[in-house]
């Protein structure tokens, strides 16, 4: 699929809505799995509140902590009771008429004094006294023994009177108090109302030594009675507890240890002998009608069990699928749909400034925040609101929780939608500012002079490096940073500097196409560069202008010549006939002469001036090969045998070279040293010599052809000019010639890679012309002469590029 | 009477070459571009043709390749066009000959006869001798010492024979000066002189039309001298 292609916004707004429903279930899961197991129990002290999760998860219900928390404060109550009980009961009966001797009563835990007074009470007298409180002083004669003395006829002093009340005093209070727990205890641990049993079971003495009574005091009715051991009625309950000091038993499937058990029984050890058997067990809940503090257990247990799981993979599965979702939906989000597809799409409240949206963001946070602190607090201070109203509360969680998803979401994809288009980064005030002040700051700097641009920083470096040894020792640290920092950038800066001249020497060395690669370069340097390139292009620009210049021109004048010939082959032509005509007239003849004259010189001018353009803008064909300088000028001479005669021109050759050879184009060559000796012809004094030396220079890398002649007419301009076209010795131009000659010669040995030099001393005419000499490594080629790449040979067959041609 | 047809759309020049050809006894007939050529050639015996390259309708080059196709008669082309790649090209499609503009009128008349020799009386000379020399037009024969170019005897003086005969004999083949002296004179060449030079000259301006533009004798610049090879 492709990434860049955005979502249809129904599909968008569907996926959303199952992130929202998936973020509702984890929100009502995850309360349930924490609020919903808080549990309240309503017991015999009141209710008691417990939290499941923490500790329950997989256990079995009678292996629970809250089954066993339950047991455990049954069974000190039960023991409470049962110790109770044995102060009022007698045979298992509340007993009012029971005698107590107050003394032993009091120090029922602990161990008697030597010698005491005490006296017997009815019980009942005891209980009523203790409600009623005693009236100590004045002590009348309500306070009757079983006897019926009173407090004064048992006792001898004051003293034992004292204390005799306050035994009375105390016993009567502690009795009342315990006669009422002990009416809460009768009445609650009854076998119709609570799934607790217990039995305890006391050997105490008969009548008679030997006869020892048995006692039950149990809640068990078939114990009671007889018609049940209480070992068979307690193994087969839930949970049991059996204990027994004298033959050490304490056998249990609870979690009590005996320890604890044993420490239980221990507040009340006065209470139980050695001989004591102890079994305390828990119906099972489910297996009778009995409301109580296990049955209550039993339901919220199975109510929790029975939602753990499922919630608890509901919130699993819906955090995974709500994961999934977000990150495809990242991938998707801000891309169009359609026709736009792969571009990006920002709603208007992405275009917000980033400042904003990270305000309504931690707004957002701190909302939600807030939310659930205070709703913590309600629920902890008021679980028991919290239970009653559970229902309500899943509703609103969720509720809650869907809308937060909403507003969580839409932030969300903001933030994504923002950091694919970069927006985040754009649209922040502080990056806006930031930017703003650092173009500020370049601009001023770049505008400053250059004494501010290099001495501020320059200065601002010495004075940290002055200042910071005085200051702290991790300043020097940081100083010598900054310097080793600033080293680099100065060795940076260099190299740099040093393409950049590389650059220069690369275009005045002629290589206009070179480029400065100014991407890695900043600041001035990069101002430098920049402007090495524009002037390379500007060379560029203009060298091809001018080459382009120069071809059209020698086109023009190659059309113009051609153009031009026509006409003139009939001027030649006629002006032929006409001479032939035999006219008499010697003054139509003289005119004849003059018309044959100039239009012979018209087309030599034409072929000249032809060839002078191609030349110059290089628009010519060499053929490169070994020659022998001297071979060629014998020959040379040989043809200007007779011009020379004619003119009493003595040529005297003077040859000393030891290698003649050079790498030239013979054609061009005698071109060369024709025009020269055309000119020789044409401008030498009649009757002189005319000198042609040759030699090898003295690295013997070139050959060198000196011609020397005497000049007819004095020579009064620079012998530079004469080499520029249509220049000629005499201003007048009154002799035949074009001016090409030594322009075409000049350019025809460059073109060579020779030298051509004119020398005007006086009336001596010197030529010098170098050509290189003939080595190895020169093939002999064919060379098309551009300007630009001079000199360059091609290496293609010489015969082959002429065939080419001739193919029609 | 021969006929020559003479084409060109200068119809001022083909007046003149007319006055000049007709001067020589020559029958001449005239067209003014290609096509009309082509036609006027089929319509008429003509034995030699000059023609011009820029012309309208149909240009010299193709219709020298079109009159190619059926005849062999000699073609030379007048043309302005005076690059050595225009000359190579027309003679390599099938022209005799190739005078540039402007034309010394002389130098046309010549080789219009001596195309004319070469096509009417010479064209079936079968050389059996051993002392026949030939390069085209050229002929030596070593027995009489006679030497004729298109059928026209040149009278050498012995050097100049025997320079010429060099050159024949090997025809092709480059001789430098010095090569040169050393067969004719039978001695070593003592440094660089002219005087072969000279004497190369003097040959080409007596067996040539136009020496500047030589077709037999050549000059090699720097190299030497040579016949070239027919």
């Amino acid at each position: 699929m492709n990434e860049k292609r955005g979502l249809h916004k129904a599909v968008r707004v569907m996926l959303r809505t199952i992130q929202h429903i998936c973020f509702t279930c984890i929100a009502v899961c995850c309360f349930v799995l924490i609020i919903g197991t808080g549990v309240r129990i309503e017991g015999l002290h009141g209710n008691d509140y417990y939290n499941l999760l923490s500790y329950d998860s997989g256990n079995a219900f009678e292996d629970t902590v809250l089954t066993n928390t339950i047991l455990g404060k049954d069974v000190s109550d039960i023991l409470r009771y049962a110790t109770i009980a044995d102060q009022l009961e007698t045979d298992g009966k509340y007993d009012p008429k029971k005698s107590i001797d107050i003394v032993g009563y009091n120090y029922r835990d602990a161990d008697l004094p030597n010698e005491y007074i005490t006296a017997n009470y009815y019980l009942e007298d005891l209980l009523k006294w203790g409600k009623f409180g005693v009236q100590t002083e004045p002590f009348d004669n309500r306070y009757k023994t079983v006897d019926g003395k009173t407090v004064e006829e048992i006792v001898n002093t004051q003293e034992e009177y004292d204390s005799m009340v306050k035994h009375i005093e105390k016993a009567s209070s502690d009795l009342y108090t315990n006669y009422k727990e002990y009416l809460v205890y009768k009445n609650y641990y009854t076998a119709e109302k609570s799934n607790l049993r217990y039995c305890i079971v006391k050997q105490t003495e008969g009548a008679t030594f030997l006869t020892k009574k048995t006692t039950y005091f149990t809640n068990v009715e078939g114990i009671s009675q007889g018609a049940e051991k209480p070992q068979d009625v307690f193994n087969g309950l839930m949970s049991y507890i059996e204990y027994c000091p004298s033959t050490l038993t304490y056998n249990t499937n609870t979690s009590i240890s005996e320890q604890t058990f044993r420490g239980l029984e221990m507040r009340y050890s006065y209470a139980y002998p050695d001989n004591v058997q102890i079994w305390i067990g828990v119906m099972d809940p489910t297996e009778t009608d009995v409301y109580d503090e296990f049955s209550q257990a039993r339901i919220i247990y199975d109510r929790f069990y029975g939602i753990l799981y499922p919630c608890l993979y509901m919130a699993i599965f819906s955090a995974v699928l709500y994961g999934i979702i977000l990150l495809y939906l990242t991938v998707k989000e801000g891309r169009a749909y359609g026709k736009n597809s792969g571009k990006s799409v920002l709603s208007r409240f992405d275009l917000m400034s980033t400042e904003f949206y990270l305000i309504l963001c931690a707004a957002f946070v701190g909302a939600v925040g807030c939310l659930i602190g205070i709703y913590g607090e309600v629920c902890t201070s008021d679980f028991s609101w919290l239970i009653q109203n559970l229902d309500e509360n899943y509703v609103a969680v969720g509720v809650v929780a869907f809308f937060v998803d909403i507003i969580l979401l839409y932030l969300y994809y903001s933030f994504v939608r923002r950091c694919k288009t970069g927006v985040i980064w754009r649209n922040s005030i502080v990056v806006k500012a930031c930017s703003r002040l650092v173009d500020y700051c370049k601009k001023i700097f770049l505008n400053a002079p250059v004494a501010v641009r290099v001495l501020v920083p320059f200065f601002l470096l010495v004075f940290m490096n002055l200042l910071a040894p005085i200051i702290i020792e991790p300043a020097v640290t940081v100083a010598i940073l900054i310097d080793l920092l600033v080293a680099g950038i100065l060795f940076e800066e260099a190299l740099r500097r040093t393409e950049i001249v590389k650059g220069i020497r690369k275009i005045s060395d002629g290589d206009f196409t070179y480029r400065a690669d100014v991407s890695k370069l900043h600041g001035s340097n990069k101002e430098l560069g920049d402007a090495v390139n524009s002037i390379g292009d500007g060379i560029k620009v203009a060298v091809e202008t001018s080459m382009k210049d120069e071809r059209m021109k020698a086109d023009l004048i190659t059309n113009v010549s051609h153009d031009i010939k026509t006409p003139l082959t009939s001027i030649i032509n006629y002006v032929d006939l006409l001479k032939r005509e035999r006219i008499d007239n010697d003054k139509v003849n003289s005119y004849i002469s003059v018309l044959d004259e100039k239009s012979q010189r018209l087309k030599q001018l034409t072929d000249d001036l032809v060839e002078a353009s191609k030349i110059s803008s290089g628009n010519i064909v060499l053929k490169f090969e070994k020659i022998n300088l001297v071979e060629l000028i014998n020959q040379s001479v040989a043809e200007f045998d007779d011009k020379f005669e004619e003119k009493g021109l003595r040529v005297v050759l003077n040859n000393r070279t030891s290698n003649p050879y050079v790498y030239a184009d013979s054609r061009r060559t005698w071109r060369v040293i024709e025009n020269l000796f055309t000119n020789i012809y044409k401008y030498s004094m009649e009757q002189t010599r005319v000198y042609v030396d040759l030699a090898n220079s003295a690295d013997a890398q070139r050959v060198i052809l000196v011609m020397k002649n005497i000049s007819a007419n004095s020579l009064n301009c620079d012998p530079n000019e004469l080499t520029e076209r249509f220049i000629r010795g005499d201003e007048s131009r009154t002799t035949e010639g074009s001016g090409l000659g030594l322009s075409i010669a000049k350019n025809l040995v460059e073109i060579q890679n020779g030298h051509f030099e004119v020398q005007l001393d006086g009336d001596l005419f010197k030529i010098l012309i170098t050509f290189p000499v003939y080595t190895e490594e020169l093939k002999p080629g064919i060379v098309t002469i551009d300007k630009q790449k001079a000199g360059k040979v091609e290496t293609a067959e010489s015969e082959s590029d002429t065939t080419e041609e001739m193919e029609f | 009477m021969t006929n020559i047809l003479v084409c060109d759309d200068d119809k001022e020049i083909v007046d003149a070459i007319e006055i000049y050809l007709l001067q020589e006894g020559y029958n001449v007939l005239k067209a003014y571009d290609g096509e009309m050529a082509i036609k006027m050639l089929k319509e008429h015996d003509v034995k030699l043709l000059i023609m011009d390259i820029m012309m309208p309708k149909l240009d010299g080059i193709h219709a020298t390749l079109k009159i190619r196709e059926y005849s062999g008669i000699p073609i030379i082309i007048l043309s302005a066009k005076s690059e050595d790649t225009d000359k190579i090209l027309g003679l390599n499609i099938g022209a005799d000959d190739y005078v540039t503009k402007p034309f010394n009128p002389l130098e046309l008349v010549a080789r219009v006869k001596s195309n004319l020799r070469r096509y009417t009386t010479l064209g079936s000379l079968n050389v059996d001798n051993n002392a026949i020399f030939q390069v085209g037009g050229l002929v030596m024969n070593d027995d009489t010492k006679e030497v004729t170019v298109d059928g026209e005897p040149v009278k050498l003086t012995p050097i100049e024979y025997n320079i010429l005969l060099l050159l024949v004999k090997n025809a092709g083949r480059v001789f430098s000066i010095d090569q040169i002296y050393e067969n004719i004179w039978n001695e070593e060449a003592i440094g660089a002189d002219n005087t072969v030079a000279v004497h190369i000259r003097h040959i080409r301006e007596k067996i040539e039309i136009n020496p500047k533009d030589p077709r037999y004798l050549k000059v090699v610049w720097g190299v030497g001298y040579k016949c070239e090879k027919m």
